[in-house]
């Protein structure tokens, strides 16, 4: 490439020890693998680097140094020496040459020295810690680096936040750059922010962090289609799924019903493993996280008449089991008898019926058979739960976490089906669902374009992502 | 990072299907999470995300499976264009017989019945190629017999677990852009095939038994058919098949008018007619096709965004683990600290960074003699001066510090360089443990983290929240600072 590469920003991540330093570097590296980290005092005891590239080109390098530990007994140390006071760098590097110092304080030299050689710090606290003097004294003792210094500010989520008495406190020791940034929560937009906030205090990498911000952001929407393209395949394999049954064995019936059941359910559980495998959701990540799943699946069963009333999912004719689905199967079966069909309406329960307006459907009368699919109320639940799971993704981590738009929510609940999946409801070929007869499926277009009406549902919420969040 | 990968995300068409077929298999029946060896490889393999992405399908346990089942296909897709290529020779050996059934052959008419249908083809297959996408449509006739062939015979013929996902990574290999040049070449060979299958045909007959060859018209102007040959002869003269008629030997060959002289003549132009509008554009695509096709297989573009490979890429695009910088630091030797003898005074208190503000709080059966809190540096100087010089020596010093506190070596040294003065035991103190809860920090580790600490400062810890004093935690507390219950 001709283009001229953007300088290297070299990035120190520092602060008290334990103040969720490497969980930061994880976050902007996206990768929960880096260091090892716990609430343990001093887990990072070496200063650890990695490399946040674009086509194998470094732009920014992150070093991950170890806690400051007692920097009022620097600061002793400092005041204790003689000569010249207004050089920080010089002062700092007086200490840095004393062995015995070094010595003594092994976690600050190295944090100290790591300071002198990088281009931007950013300051990591705990929000729910009081301002004690030792923190002021830490920041001190960075400041005499002569480093530009962002603060950022750690666990600001929970209720024992102090965001408002640190942000005082830290505006009196002249830093004037802070942001919040829960290190847990993975939030593409306060990652955003934090770049945008170091471009403004480094002109120099403004094109550097202009580079990332853009890889980033179309990391993300690849991401995103690639979800998106991951749902519409599940609904469409389960809106032309189909099975078989005589309508005159009660037993052949039940075990068909089940059949597609536990199909439908494999089917759904391989989307959410998808969707949890591109966002990087390790098993590890529950526990700080309030998605709606319980150990990566989905708690409530798919084809309970409950979960769709959760769901808010109007179940117009077939409200419960029994005789609304009763009801349902009469029309769908036409000319049988109204007996009959009730009867198989009973036995179906809710979240399966008959296909209606199938082109086998008179020669399967004729035979007395009928096709079972999943029904319209189950599809539009399926869709909803995953979009939903989707959204818990996107913004992981949040305390609270913004609902779908409603004008999703009245998508999924409009009167037709959207109709890339009405059409799939006639095209059993193309559902991965169905006893493969060697042939191969050909429903990828519908597949593009419901997920591409998927994302269009997305989008007022990725607008939202957009604007900037205030901040508090 | 995935995007970007672009120019390294080329692969062969052998990985290329490989890749896919595993793909269609997990997008449907979930992934094998076990696989760690082959995502290790994968990762290690290095490269582009396409590389690694095919390196580790290539080492998952189905992939000999699948190989072998993908050379079944490439049998089957080589006996399917010989077949079709039978096919063309046949129609075209027919196609020159029909049009020489009678022994009088209109030049122009036998002409047109040999090259009308294949060049409308052609013109079908120039635009089909032009104005649609790889994935609709194959742009041809043969092409799509032999994909149809390749989707309804495949499935019968392979062994492999993945036998159905290998037919439609095979399918899909089609519909890309090079799999469409690899169909294009066998739809121009079929009609190389039907063209040389013709010329063979008409040159034996032409050889064995006397035809007459003429032209006529009824409606148009005997110049306008001279105009008309003229220009069908321009370029097979152009290469150097027949001689450049003249309109003379035009008008001699007119029905009826033709003498023996120029039957030969005209059976040569034919020939060439047949040859250069008939054999030779479809001779030129199909190598022109071939070799396109044989370059883009070579590197064919693996579609790295899709969800079934997208999802793969946190565990094989992981960079190289963090670069370490520096020796670990040494570990300070612990001290061992005893009472003096006469060591009767109370015990002194400290208070270090706690979060309670009413201090001391009383707690059953122990007093001491509260020094002070040591939050900041001063206060701790304070401190450290207070605590040397007591008449009656103390029995211990107490160092109350918070769970809420990460244990840090400030601390450390403070509490050190206390007991070193007041030269007596050193009983840390950990109250506030209940406030962690809310914290989400698991009380077990910040114990263990402040019972380092303690080992370290040569002290002793003892667990008790002031606000909930547990009674056996209170008799540690009372022992080790030496009162007797």
């Amino acid at each position: 490439m001709s283009r001229r590469q953007p300088p290297v920003l070299r990035l120190a991540v520092v602060g008290h020890t334990n103040a969720g330093k490497t969980s930061l570097i994880r976050t902007l590296l996206h990768r929960r693998d880096f260091g090892d980290i716990g609430n343990r005092s001093g887990t990072t005891r070496q200063v650890a680097s990695a490399a946040l590239s674009v086509d194998g080109q470094t732009l920014i390098t992150l070093y991950d140094s170890p806690g400051l530990e007692d920097a009022p007994g620097l600061i002793d140390w400092l005041d204790d020496q003689p000569g010249e006071r207004h050089d920080g760098p010089d002062r700092i590097h007086r200490l840095l040459t004393d062995t015995t110092t070094r010595a003594r304080f092994d976690h600050e030299a190295r944090v100290l020295d790591l300071m002198l050689n990088v281009d931007v710090a950013l300051y990591v606290i705990d929000a729910r810690e009081p301002v004690l003097e030792k923190y002021q004294d830490e920041l001190a003792v960075l400041a005499l680096c002569a480093r530009p210094i962002v603060a950022v500010l750690n666990f600001v989520a929970t209720t024992e936040s102090r965001a408002t008495e640190w942000r005082d406190a830290l505006a009196r020791a002249g830093l004037h750059t802070v942001l919040a940034f829960d290190a847990v929560v993975r939030d593409p937009a306060t990652e955003r922010r934090l770049f945008e906030k170091l471009s403004s205090q480094l002109d120099d990498f403004a094109p550097t962090l202009e580079a990332w911000l853009k890889h980033r952001r179309s990391e993300e929407a690849e991401r995103l289609a690639a979800a998106c393209h991951s749902i519409a395949e599940l609904l469409i394999d389960v809106a032309g799924a189909q099975r078989k049954v005589v309508l005159d064995s009660e037993e052949e019936r039940h075990t068909a019903v089940e059949e597609l059941r536990k199909s439908v359910r494999r089917r759904e559980q391989i989307c959410v493993e998808t969707l949890l495998d591109l966002y990087r959701f390790g098993s590890d990540d529950y526990a700080d996280d309030a998605l709606p799943l319980d150990d990566g699946r989905w708690g409530e069963d798919l084809f309970d008449p409950d979960t769709l009333r959760y769901h808010g999912i109007r179940t117009t004719g077939h409200a419960g089991a029994g005789a609304g689905a009763g009801a349902m199967v009469d029309v769908a079966t036409g000319g049988m008898s109204l007996g009959a069909g009730t009867l198989i309406g009973a036995a179906l329960g809710a979240g399966v019926g008959v296909a209606r307006g199938f082109g086998g459907r008179l020669i399967d009368r004729v035979r007395g058979q009928a096709r079972l699919m999943v029904d319209e109320a189950t599809l539009r639940l399926l869709a909803w739960r995953q979009l939903e799971l989707l959204a818990g993704l996107r913004q992981r981590g949040h305390a609270s976490q913004r609902p779908l738009r409603a004008s999703g929510r009245k998508y999924w609940t409009a009167e037709r089906l959207p109709r890339p999946l009405s059409r799939a409801r006639h095209h059993p070929e193309w559902s991965s669902l169905n006893p493969a007869d060697g042939t191969v499926q050909s429903g990828t277009e519908a597949v593009a374009r419901l997920a591409a009406e998927l994302q269009k549902t997305l989008k007022s919420d990725s607008a939202a992502d957009e604007e900037p969040e205030a901040e508090k | 990072m995935l995007s970007s990968l672009v120019s390294s995300s080329r692969i062969p068409a052998s990985d290329w299907l490989l890749a896919e077929t595993v793909r269609l298999h997990e997008e449907h029946s979930g992934r094998h999470r076990d696989d760690q060896t082959a995502n290790t490889l994968g990762r290690d393999a290095g490269g582009g995300f396409a590389r690694r992405l095919a390196r580790r399908a290539a080492a998952l346990p189905a992939a000999a499976a699948v190989r072998s089942d993908l050379q079944r296909l490439r049998r089957l897709l080589i006996r399917l264009a010989v077949m079709v290529l039978v096919i063309g020779a046949l129609a075209g050996a027919l196609a020159a017989i029909a049009s020489t059934t009678e022994r009088e052959i209109d030049v122009l008419l036998a002409a047109a019945s040999l090259l009308l249908l294949p060049s409308f083809m052609l013109l079908m297959w120039a635009t089909l190629m032009l104005v649609t996408r790889p994935a609709r449509a194959s742009a041809s006739l043969s092409g799509g017999l032999v994909g149809l062939g390749l989707r309804r015979l495949g499935p019968r013929l392979l062994e492999g677990p993945l036998a159905g996902e290998t037919v439609s990574a095979m399918a899909g290999l089609l519909a890309t852009g090079p799999g469409r040049w690899l169909l294009a070449t066998i739809a121009h060979a079929f009609w190389v095939v039907y063209s040389l299958a013709a010329l063979l045909v008409l040159t034996i007959l032409f050889s064995a038994a006397q035809y007459d060859l003429s032209w006529g018209t009824t409606l148009l102007s005997e110049q306008a058919m001279v105009d008309l040959i003229s220009g069908l002869a321009w370029f097979p003269a152009v290469l150097g098949l027949v001689e450049p008629p003249t309109a003379d030997w035009i008008l001699a060959g007119r029905r009826g008018v033709a003498a023996d002289a120029v039957r030969a003549e005209w059976a040569r132009f034919l020939l060439a007619l047949v040859a250069v509008y008939g054999l030779l554009p479809r001779l030129l695509l199909a190598l022109l096709s071939g070799v396109l096709g044989r370059m883009g297989l070579r590197r064919m573009d693996l579609d790295t965004a899709q969800p079934g490979y997208l999802r793969l890429a946190g565990t094989l695009l992981d960079e190289e683990d963090a670069l370490i910088h520096g020796d670990a630091p040494p570990l300070a030797p612990a001290v061992e600290r005893r009472r003096q003898a006469n060591a009767d005074g109370p015990p002194l208190l400290v208070g270090v960074e706690l979060e309670r503000r009413e201090w001391p709080v009383a707690l059953p059966g122990l007093a001491w003699q509260a020094l002070g809190r040591a939050d900041s540096r001063s206060q701790r100087r304070q401190l450290l001066a207070a605590v040397e010089g007591f008449v009656v020596p103390p029995s211990a010093l107490i160092a109350q510090c918070s769970a809420l506190r990460t244990p840090d070596e400030g601390t450390g040294r403070f509490l050190a360089a206390l007991a070193d003065r007041a030269d007596t035991v050193l009983v840390v103190w950990l109250d506030e443990i209940d406030r962690l809860a809310s914290r989400e920090v698991p009380a077990r580790e910040r114990i263990a983290d402040w019972l380092q600490l303690t080992g370290r400062v040569g002290g002793r810890l003892v667990v008790l929240d002031a606000d909930r004093p547990d009674s056996s935690a209170l008799a540690e507390l009372l022992d080790l600072v030496g009162v007797e219950p």
